[in-house]
């Protein structure tokens, strides 16, 4: 399906696609003038221009133009594959058992689904390398919680509807948190400042709380 | 390197630039300055770059002490108590008004009147460290040089020497004070807006609403009549700063710069970019309405906004005031 344009604002548009991966590295590649940020969300692409000297219909062709090149070209980029660790002990599992519930699993098995799958970045948003990983087991879809918690600590491990991911920072959040991993998943001193990229793989590996101490020293 | 040295933060002082862009796909929001005509204007009275970063000051202004000599402008919201002190003599320091300060003096900004920010520009500019190509600070995730705190020492880019300071004229300041406390926002459809009934897109510009105590560099939240929300849930696309969520009480939420990069409430409509430094300056308790435009009424606003800042003259080195290579 090819990707259908509406303006945002008089100085974005949002482009509706099956696939924003693709549709971002297409308009990163494409040395348009005057693009401020591209910004992928589920379903769909933001690109913010400058507003001096824009006109609907040139960008409009411009970027029909763009997508009909780039229609077979497709994403050129080779994604990364990463390991997690992760501790499932119950000090950075508040609601591991809310999960298993909802699940009618046990703490185990919720482990052993959710350590199972190769998940892929499909959105990164939210705050700063923050991934929502696709790919979780349907017996662990869960609500988020019916109220954020205000301050959740960074590297906390959650759930949320159908998808998965680590906060890189410590924020408010709604998701339930099942786990903690020790590693730094954004410093924006390192080149690359994100530690996931959009179309990465991602797997889950349980740890200890000795390992994860260990892994946290480095840190 | 000259210096400034933070003696008191005030309430919620920060380094802002124009913002950080092109990371997005990363998660990093733009922050930069809540009122980004104020700082281009304060930086262009000193002859600075419009980027140059400077001190965002939110409704009480931080004490700074002068570790070396510097040019400052005050810029935005008035600060009618702001005074500086060689030790023996307080003089005021009026907003708009390029002023050499000595090393050794200090100023205490106080309270800002008539807006809510006001900025601190500083000639060459606050050096701080870049961080992924500016030196705003995005309040929420941290990324950028952190929030003031007292004793916090801010170095001083390579200033522009034998420029010749002028006060912007009172023309300008009246047209400037004019875009800068605008209570009528203009917008334009927003990425959501065709999930909305007309009823809703009407209701949304026939009252006012009042900004609650909930506004910060992240949003502005509104109270007011409630707008209909589509009943369906969405999944989380990306924003833009001026992007206007309908959250699910109905109430309108403003997204601001220190908004993440993607929501997960529809967004009815878009404030145009030539009003957005009125919502970097708008108090609480303060109403507001909004007003449909056209996106080629919204671009035209923008050049005008364009020609009333570059006719600001941007001072200009003297032929003998011109310093030698950076040392």
């Amino acid at each position: 399906m090819p990707p259908t344009l509406t303006w945002s604002s008089e100085r974005s548009l949002r482009i509706a696609t099956d696939d924003p991966l693709a549709c971002w590295h297409a308009l990163r590649a494409s040395g348009l003038p005057g693009i401020l940020d591209i910004t992928p969300g589920f379903g769909s692409v933001q690109v913010e221009f400058e507003v001096v000297g824009l006109d609907d219909a040139r960008v409009e062709d411009e970027l029909r133009a763009l997508f009909e090149r780039t229609s077979e070209v497709g994403d050129t980029t080779e994604p990364l594959s990463h390991t997690l660790p992760v501790c499932y002990d119950a000090a950075f599992a508040p609601d591991l058992d809310r999960v298993a519930q909802f699940a009618g699993l046990s703490r185990e098995q919720v482990i052993e689904r959710h350590t199972a799958p190769s998940y892929r970045v499909e959105v990164i948003g939210f705050s700063p390398g923050f991934g929502y990983l696709s790919g979780l087991d349907r017996s662990l879809h869960t609500p988020r919680l019916d109220s954020p918690r205000t301050r959740i600590p960074a590297g906390s491990v959650g759930i949320a509807g159908e998808h998965t991911g680590a906060y890189p920072q410590s924020t408010a959040g709604g998701w339930n948190l099942i786990g903690r991993t020790p590693l730094a998943l954004f410093d924006a001193r390192h080149d690359p400042p994100a530690l996931l990229r959009l179309g990465d793989t991602v797997r889950f590996e349980p740890i200890d709380m000795r390992a994860f101490d260990r892994l946290s020293e480095g840190r | 390197m000259r210096r400034i040295r933070i003696v008191e933060p005030g309430l919620l002082s920060t380094v802002q630039d124009l913002g950080r862009f092109g990371h997005s796909a990363l998660g990093v929001g733009p922050a930069g300055a809540g009122d980004p005509l104020s700082l281009r204007l304060g930086n262009r009275l000193l002859g600075n770059d419009e980027n140059a970063a400077a001190l965002e000051m939110t409704l009480r202004g931080a004490s700074i002490a002068f570790e070396d000599d510097a040019v400052v402008c005050l810029a935005g919201a008035n600060a009618p108590e702001a005074k500086l002190s060689n030790g023996t003599t307080d003089r005021p320091l009026p907003v708009w008004t390029p002023t050499p300060v000595r090393a050794g003096s200090s100023l205490t900004v106080g309270p800002i009147t008539g807006g809510s920010r006001s900025y601190l520009c500083l000639d060459g500019g606050i050096a701080s460290e870049p961080v992924l190509g500016s030196r705003a600070t995005h309040v929420p995730s941290a990324v950028g040089p952190a929030v003031l705190q007292t004793n916090t020492t801010l170095p001083l880019g390579e200033p522009v020497r034998g420029v010749l300071l002028a006060p912007l004229d009172a023309s300008r300041r009246r047209d400037i004070e004019q875009v800068l406390t605008r209570c009528t926002l203009r917008i334009t459809p927003g990425a959501q807006h065709d999930r909305f009934s007309t009823v809703s897109c009407e209701a949304l510009v026939a009252s006012e609403y009042t900004v609650s105590d909930h506004a910060d560099r992240a949003g502005i939240r509104l109270s007011g009549p409630a707008i209909d929300t589509p009943d369906a849930s969405m999944r989380s696309e990306a924003v833009l700063t001026g992007a206007i969520q309908i959250t699910p009480d109905g109430r309108p939420l403003i997204l601001f710069v220190d908004r993440p990069t993607t929501g997960g409430y529809p967004v009815l409509a878009t404030v145009i970019y030539a009003d957005l430094p009125a919502i970097g300056q708008v108090r609480a308790r303060e109403t507001i309405r909004f007003e449909w435009v056209t996106r080629d009424e919204a671009r035209a606003a923008s050049s005008a906004l364009g020609k009333l800042i570059a006719s600001v003259p941007m001072p200009r080195p003297t032929t003998h005031g011109t310093r030698g290579p950076a040392s």
